[in-house]
């Protein structure tokens, strides 16, 4: 039974390294999406860059990077597609070979079936993915927060004006507490060494997306009082939760999103570039960015002025 | 009509202008009632508009209480605080709340682009409580903190107030902010003054001289004027316009306004509506008058072109009656100048015409010298078949005899009728005598032939009676009497012939006319006579009866025997009287000889007589009973002639006559119709033989046969008879052996007056 089981699953590797083989020597880039006359969005539902909702009949999809994808899709004169996907997949969908980031370094998988152009949906720009996917120029700023209950014993901490300072005052703070993280996301406190600071991470066994994370500290206090969040997850929560969370302080610096493409497809990238400088010329970004993230600029203000100059 | 059509139109006229005048005065008063009333109106009017300004500023300034209320209960404020309280820092999360909170207040002074919607606040701050500003929506401008009363705030959560900012006035609201029920801050929002003339001004016109002003406890803020200065002041100061003044609940505020009442330049006056209408009524009258007038003209020509048609065709109608009646009268005067000429049963021409006829007839023949022959022509008997068979039976022979004498002469000659059965031809240019006689001749043969009236076969025959002219007179008088002579004297010899007039006969004709005169004169003088000639038994020579007849000796005329004044008395009635006399005479005669001798008494009676049946029969049984003779004992005797023209009547009478027991004769028989059915008809007694046999009958074997039969025959049927002129005493024989019962004759006795036959009766009873 086991021998038979082995074999069908070689079989069916070996069909689909074969597809991917295939796949991989296509390089699909600009000429060849015009052509094709439609480019494929991978996104991870995410905040407010990607809202994914195809369940009973009910199909809606919105956000930042849905609405830039689609400016993009015209801005390169081919129709849109959204193709929706998640952490595990969402780079094997791009590129052809499964990957994911586990314990500091890569681990790829099996070869899959290209399914799309360009990922895109608040995706932080860390090492890791920089070797599997090549970014566009950065569009978003964001961070990494300790947030706790309001009931929380944990105080907020008294800014300074250096962030490192910050960050060092709330690693401080985190020492034996139980906080909520996530692998393979902007969440993974092995991005930010936080296993030096004693706190006791809670990874969830099953995956969780990130706007699940604040709802988990408020229904089950007794896993956790804490959880990590990026910025515009915190934004969203504050906003779904007044008065029931609070934010503690930074846990990393600011961090950069862009959208990710397959490195052999440089073209379709430098168009993307060329969309962006235009967009955030002609204000149209400026205007995605304040009805997605209203409040985002008070806390990168920095970031939204050099990208303004 | 024209008359009354012209009242009528003037009626019209006055009429319309009074019901003009009417209306004008009707409009005048209505309008002056209406300014009244529109006047009223805009008072009231007015007043719910300022009434309605003011619910409307009500509704505006709660709408303002409840928005910021809103904005202090608003999620945001909420978070804000919240983290805030749980404190946050600025920098790591508390700054997005206050960017939320911020654009929630913005959100409040932002004109609504989708909406259109003027915010109701040009500006909202938040102010921690007794602390600084938290966020600002107008940054740019200056806010003094110190101008908010942070104590009395504690007192009331919500409140107005009014201030002056560079000589603007602004009206604010501050509204108190809780977080976990704790007073944590204040916002205060300067209340959109373009919204009062937004929300009511626009209600207003520019046109419609007015000010509106909200009135705060600062001075008035002004939200619509359409009066300048000096209109304002001076309406003012005039009391000229119309002012409220009314409060804006649940708010420190009241509304003012002003109104320029409905002037004399917006309103149509009374006086200049008045001359406006009296303007217009100018051509409304004339144009009424002249429609009238127009109307009146059609009227009037409709009118007579209706009375025209109504004439022409009454006129019409009436030519076709006057036709009609005009054909009538001619067809009238046709008929009646027919009427007039003409008999209408025959339509021969009539008495009158033919008179006329014969004189000018006459004038040609003495023109001529032409003779001309007038034939009278009477029908016999014809009384008789008039009487018996009825007039209808008359005329039918009338027309026929017209027919046949028409027919019989040539149509130059005139035939007419004059009388009843009398006919009169002319016949001109006569040439001869002999061509009178056969014309005659003829005329008497065409009477030959029967008559058929009913399917019953009648003879009539004429008797003609001619005058010849220049003959037997020169003038019509003349000869109409001298032919109507000739005709009675063919009358007299046994009708059914014709004669010619001559000299001779106006004798005959004298004679008839004294016996006629004389005869009335002796009846009523009682001068005629009775005498009785008996009736003997020829086997015993005893008298039985005897026979009553009439004898008249006139002192003038002689003796006249009753063959010559019996006709003339048939003819002019006093033949009834006559009888009447001697029927009396001889019943009472009779009566008292009856001592003397048992016998009957035989009367004679006319076929006239007769013909009064009713009267004949009262005058017998008057006769008798005044008598007082038997019935049984009067003979009455009747000719063959009432026989034949007998009818139902006189069988009724000679039935009752024989009921009465009287005996029934019938005398001269065998010289008349002798038609022996009569004798099986009637209920006779007796037969008598005419004397005219007797005369002959020693001589002529013919006679004696006759005689023979009449007594075999009056035998067979048991009749009694009677022999009349018996002579002699060969007559008696001969009587006797042939079984005559009785005889009566001057070989007896001649006819006797009364005396002498008493005498002759006693004689004969001794």
């Amino acid at each position: 039974m086991k021998n038979i089981k082995t074999r069908l699953f070689n079989v069916f590797s070996l069909c689909i390294t074969l597809i991917g083989t295939m796949n991989t020597t296509y390089a699909r880039d600009l000429e060849d999406i015009q052509q094709d006359g439609r480019l494929r969005h991978i996104g991870i539902p995410y905040a407010n860059f990607v809202n994914y909702i195809n369940k009973d009949g009910l199909y809606s999809a919105n956000g930042l990077d849905i609405e830039l994808m689609e400016g993009f899709a015209e801005y390169i004169g081919v129709n849109y597609e959204f193709i929706p996907s998640n952490w595990a997949t969402a780079f094997g969908q791009l590129t052809g070979k499964e990957a994911v980031f586990r314990n500091h370094q890569i681990e790829y998988g099996n070869q899959v079936g290209i399914s799309g152009d360009v990922i895109a949906n608040g995706v932080t720009i860390l090492p890791w993915r920089e070797e599997l996917v090549d970014f566009s120029d950065d569009y978003f700023p964001s961070a990494v927060w300790l947030i706790s209950r309001s009931d929380s014993d944990l105080h907020p901490i008294k800014p300074s004006d250096n962030t490192e300072k910050d960050i060092e005052n709330v690693k401080e703070l985190m020492a034996n507490r139980n906080i909520l993280a996530m692998e393979q996301t902007c969440l993974d406190p092995n991005l930010y060494d936080l296993d030096k600071t004693g706190a006791n991470f809670i990874l969830p066994e099953k995956e969780m997306k990130l706007n699940e994370m604040i709802p988990a500290i408020l229904n089950a206090p007794e896993i956790a009082n804490n959880s990590l969040l990026d910025v515009p997850d915190t934004l969203i929560a504050m906003e779904k939760w007044p008065g029931e969370i609070k934010v503690i302080g930074p846990v990393s610096n600011t961090q950069r999103m862009a959208a990710g493409f397959r490195k052999n497809s440089p073209k379709l990238r430098l168009a993307f570039n060329e969309y962006l400088k235009q967009i955030r010329r002609n204000g149209r970004y400026q205007q995605m960015v304040e009805k997605y993230y209203p409040s985002v600029v008070y806390f990168f203000s920095d970031y939204f002025a050099s990208k303004e100059q | 009509m024209k008359r009354n059509l012209n009242l009528s139109s003037k009626n019209a006229i006055l009429m319309g202008g009074i019901l003009l005048g009417a209306y004008l005065l009707l409009l005048l008063s209505v309008t002056n009632i209406g300014q009244n009333r529109l006047h009223n109106s805009q008072i009231n009017e007015l007043d719910l508009k300022v009434i309605n300004y003011a619910s409307s500023l009500s509704y505006l300034f709660k709408t303002v209480k409840e928005d910021i209320e809103s904005v202090a209960k608003h999620k945001t404020a909420y978070t804000y605080f919240a983290n805030l309280s749980s404190g946050m820092s600025m920098k790591y999360g508390l700054g997005s709340s206050l960017i939320q909170l911020k654009r929630n207040l913005q959100s409040h002074t932002r004109q609504n682009s989708t909406l259109e919607q003027t915010p109701l606040f040009d500006r909202m701050l938040l102010l921690g409580y007794n602390s600084g500003v938290i966020t600002d929506t107008a940054t740019n401008q200056q806010f003094s903190v110190n101008s908010v009363p942070f104590a009395q705030m504690r007192l009331d959560k919500q409140m107005f107030s009014v201030y002056q900012e560079n000589n603007e006035l602004r009206i604010r609201i501050m509204q108190n902010v809780y977080h976990n029920q704790e007073l944590v801050g204040i916002l205060v929002g300067y209340v959109n003054k373009h919204i009062f003339a937004e929300f009511i001004g626009h209600h207003e016109h520019s046109s419609n001289k007015s000010q509106l002003a909200l009135i705060t406890q600062e001075k008035p803020l002004v939200i619509f004027n359409s009066l300048t200065t000096d209109e304002l002041q001076r309406a003012k100061s005039n009391n000229e316009l119309i002012y409220f003044h009314t409060a804006i609940e649940q708010t420190p505020f009241f509304i003012d306004a002003w109104f320029e009442p409905l002037s004399a330049h917006q309103l149509i006056t009374s006086n200049w509506f008045g001359v406006a209408l009296s303007f217009l009524a100018v051509p409304v009258i004339f144009g009424l008058y002249f429609a009238i007038r127009i109307s009146n003209t059609n009227l009037v020509l409709k009118t007579k072109i209706e009375e025209t048609d109504k004439q022409q065709n009454a006129l019409t109608q009436q030519n076709e009656l006057l036709k009609i009646e005009i054909r009538k009268r001619k067809e009238s005067e046709q008929e009646l100048a027919h009427q007039a000429s003409h008999d209408p049963l025959t339509g021969l021409f009539n008495r009158k015409c033919g008179d006329a006829g014969l004189r000018h007839t006459l004038l040609q023949a003495k023109r001529k010298q032409k003779n001309v022959l007038l034939m009278f022509i009477d029908l016999d008997n014809f009384k008789q078949i008039n009487d018996t068979l009825g007039h209808h039976a008359g005329d039918n022979i009338l027309k026929q005899t017209a027919t046949r004498l028409t027919n019989a002469v040539r149509a130059t000659d005139m035939v007419a009728r004059i009388g009843g059965d009398e006919f009169l031809l002319v016949i001109p240019e006569l040439s001869c005598e002999i061509e009178a006689k056969q014309l005659a001749s003829k005329l008497l043969n065409i009477f030959e032939k029967p008559f058929y009236v009913h399917n019953t076969e009648f003879f009539v025959s004429t008797s003609i009676g001619m005058a010849i002219y220049p003959r037997d007179g020169d003038n019509a008088e003349t000869l109409l009497a001298n032919a109507d002579t000739a005709m009675y004297r063919v009358k007299e010899q046994g009708r059914n012939g014709f004669s010619f007039y001559d000299e001779s006969m106006n004798q005959g004709v004298q004679r008839n006319l004294d016996i006629d005169a004389r005869l009335r004169q002796a009846v009523a003088n009682e001068q005629l006579e009775v005498y009785y000639q008996p009736i003997l038994d020829v086997l015993n020579n005893r008298i039985v009866g005897a026979e009553a007849l009439m004898r008249w000796q006139d002192e003038k005329l002689g003796f006249v025997p009753p063959d010559e004044f019996i006709p003339i008395a048939e003819r002019n009635g006093l033949i009834h009287k006559m009888g009447g006399l001697v029927l009396n005479k001889a019943c009472a005669q009779t009566a008292k000889w009856q001592q003397l001798q048992p016998m009957s008494i035989a009367v004679n009676f006319s076929c006239v007589q007769f013909r009064q049946h009713d009267q004949l029969l009262s005058s017998i049984r008057e006769a008798l009973s005044t008598s007082g003779l038997d019935a049984r004992s009067l003979d009455v005797e009747i000719t063959e002639s009432l026989l034949f023209s007998h009818n139902q009547e006189t069988l009724t009478l000679l039935n009752e006559l024989k009921s009465m027991g009287a005996q029934l004769s019938i005398d001269d028989f065998g010289t008349g119709y002798s038609a022996l059915s009569y004798l099986q008809k009637f209920p006779f007694d007796k037969l008598k033989i005419d004397r005219s046999f007797l005369q002959s009958i020693q001589s002529c074997s013919a006679s004696q046969e006759l005689v023979n039969a009449i007594i075999a025959m009056a035998k067979a049927l048991g009749l009694k008879v009677v022999a009349e002129g018996v002579e002699t005493k060969w007559d008696r024989d001969y009587l006797l052996k042939h079984q005559c019962e009785y005889a009566q004759g001057y070989y007896f006795s001649r006819p006797l007056p009364a005396d002498e036959f008493e005498k002759l009766l006693k004689n004969k009873s001794t």
